[in-house]
């Protein structure tokens, strides 16, 4: 039985609609960023229009983007190598070295997970305190640890996810050969998943990039992150679109460039190995 | 006898080793939080009160969340928020993975343009949302004049709108996450059960009800989780948007808790409120990370 072809053109023109309206605020956030004020301002959208760049020079030189990119990149890349040679040993030894079912797999599985689960508002005043305390609040130095915890979690689930169907005879063989752990990890398993350090090294750079609460607590004057200095135009430019808007362009590019290169891995990276 | 025992030694203190590098990150950051959570949530500290850091007050800030309306309207807002934001996300969301799992014209372009409302920063996707609303230049005030109702809403300043279009974004932002993820279990999805119920006339709604949702069950269960948990600590969306307001009735419960701590500086309050909510949190979702540790045993049993 073959489904209508009316049927199939409904479908489509559903699937057609909902990612017209997924993208469609999106385009509408470019245009407005290219646009003068007074078109930005017009009750009626102005179609049609000579693209403009002040907006973008303003958000980039004046408003401190272009110093709150360098600023996000060295946080998220600094996070997100730490992350995950901080998380990779440990999925390696809960799925490899421990088989996944021993009781110690299982249970510190279940920490990793139960960890990324509390709500930052649990986190957030006693690091402040502490950090604050040290000289970490005010600099990169406290966020870029509290992103590196975030990026171990993700590591440890995500290696988890790629490991544990990972055949158990080639850490047997090496370690007959006479290779140590460490040595078995890094010459013999990991090239097997470079896929794997690839997608938790992208999505722990996004979660870092996007990441809002903690950065703007623990971050302040030369050292804001993208998503913190955005927020400030909100507060000090009120509606001069222009500007907004092509701060908030300019801060997304990053990730959604790297999203659509990594889109093969992001749904198992995204649902901790839920799905293959 | 010595020399296996040696060799044990060996072995532990390598295993010891793989997981020192995280222990490293993770034990210290949770030190903090327990040590200096448990001092905030019994002193009375207030950052701009010089001394208040030493001001034991045993439960005082416990029963003073008991007796706080603006916490429980928070959990209200957050509860909302939550419940209406994650259905409509599992709903569209499934649905539209289903479709895009027949063929449609154009998917690998469709599915690269899906993700772009998942990863744009939440911050940036709030602002763009006061653009898109504005009272006098917003589309969507352009649209609504267009077919007739009215071209002036202010939907962020009113407070019986302001909850629902803040849903409407996370919504907007969220709903690709779950096609993504149900998508992926829809590819890969053994493909004889589906024959088989097709062979004995199931199609459409049926084939979908009877045979797709059952063996898509578990996933579902796990994307649900996983919405419900990142839905809960909603904090930029709202910030972006409202900051809580008009008044609380956008005050979801990260942002009463910013607001707590670092706009009155009021910390130790801030931390009871962020510990109750968690507890609260760990009760309702240990059974359910509990559950999902056992299917992915089974998974590896197999």
């Amino acid at each position: 039985m073959k489904p209508s072809v009316r049927g199939r053109v409904a479908k489509s023109a559903i699937v057609y609609l909902f990612v017209a309206w997924c993208i469609a605020p999106v385009l509408w956030l470019v245009s407005t960023s290219l646009k003068s004020d007074v078109d930005a301002f017009s009750p009626k959208p102005v179609w049609i229009f000579t693209p403009q760049f002040a907006g973008y020079r303003a958000a980039w030189v004046d408003g401190g983007m272009g110093h709150a990119m360098l600023t996000s990149t060295a946080v998220a890349v600094i996070s997100g190598i730490a992350g995950i040679i901080a998380g990779l040993p440990l999925a390696y030894l809960i799925t490899q070295v421990w088989p996944p079912t021993a009781l110690g797999s299982a249970r510190l599985t279940l920490a990793v997970l139960l960890l990324t689960t509390v709500p930052p508002v649990l986190s957030l005043t006693p690091f402040y305190r502490t950090f604050f305390g040290l000289g970490l609040t005010g600099n990169v130095t406290g966020l870029t640890l509290v992103h590196t915890f975030y990026a171990t979690l993700l590591a440890v689930l995500i290696f988890r996810s790629f490991l544990i169907n990972f055949p158990k005879e080639v850490r047997e063989a090496a370690l007959i050969d006479g290779l140590g752990e460490w040595r078995t990890l890094f010459r013999c398993v990991l090239p097997n998943v470079w896929g794997a350090l690839f997608a938790t090294f992208v999505l722990a750079l996004i979660q870092s990039w996007n990441e809002f609460l903690y950065a703007l607590v623990l971050t302040g004057g030369d050292s804001q992150t993208v998503p913190v200095t955005i927020s400030g135009f909100l507060s000090f430019f009120g509606t001069n679109w222009a500007r907004l808007t092509a701060a908030g362009v300019i801060g997304a590019l990053p990730v959604i460039t790297f999203a659509i290169i990594v889109r093969k891995h992001m749904a198992r990276g995204l649902s901790f190995g839920g799905v293959k | 006898m010595p020399r296996s025992g040696r060799r044990n030694t060996r072995a532990l203190l390598a295993r010891a080793s793989l997981l020192a590098p995280a222990a490293l990150v993770i034990l210290p950051l949770l030190a903090i939080i327990v040590v200096q959570g448990a001092q905030l949530v019994t002193h009375n500290e207030n950052l701009l009160r010089p001394g208040s850091a030493d001001q034991y007050i045993g439960f005082a800030n416990v029963t003073r969340a008991f007796s706080d309306p603006t916490l429980f309207n928070s959990l209200r807002v957050t509860l909302t928020y939550v419940i209406v934001g994650v259905s409509l996300e599992m709903v569209i969301g499934v649905s539209i993975a289903i479709l895009l799992n027949q063929r449609i014209p154009g998917k690998g372009l469709l599915r690269a343009l899906i993700l772009i409302p998942m990863v744009l920063t939440p911050v940036v996707a709030g602002l763009m949302w006061r653009l898109m609303l504005d009272p006098t230049s917003g589309f969507i005030n352009y649209l609504l004049g267009a077919v007739g109702l009215g071209a002036d809403h202010a939907f962020l300043s009113d407070p019986t709108t302001a909850l629902p279009v803040v849903i409407l974004a996370e919504v907007w932002q969220n709903t690709p996450f779950v096609i993504i993820v149900v998508l992926a279990a829809l590819e890969s999805l053994d493909p004889s059960p589906f024959e088989a119920a097709q062979l004995d006339g199931a199609v459409g709604w049926r084939l979908t009800r009877h045979v797709t949702l059952p063996m898509l069950a578990p996933v579902l269960s796990i994307v649900l989780m996983l919405r419900v948990i990142d839905s809960v600590k909603t904090f930029a969306i709202i910030n972006a948007m409202t900051k809580g307001g008009p008044g609380t009735s956008t005050l979801a419960i990260s942002n009463y808790v910013y607001q707590v701590g670092f706009q009155t500086f009021d910390i130790g309050y801030a931390t009871t409120i962020g510990l109750l909510v968690s507890l609260a949190m760990l009760i309702l979702l240990v059974p359910g990370a509990t559950k999902l540790m056992g299917l992915q045993i089974r998974k590896a049993r197999r």
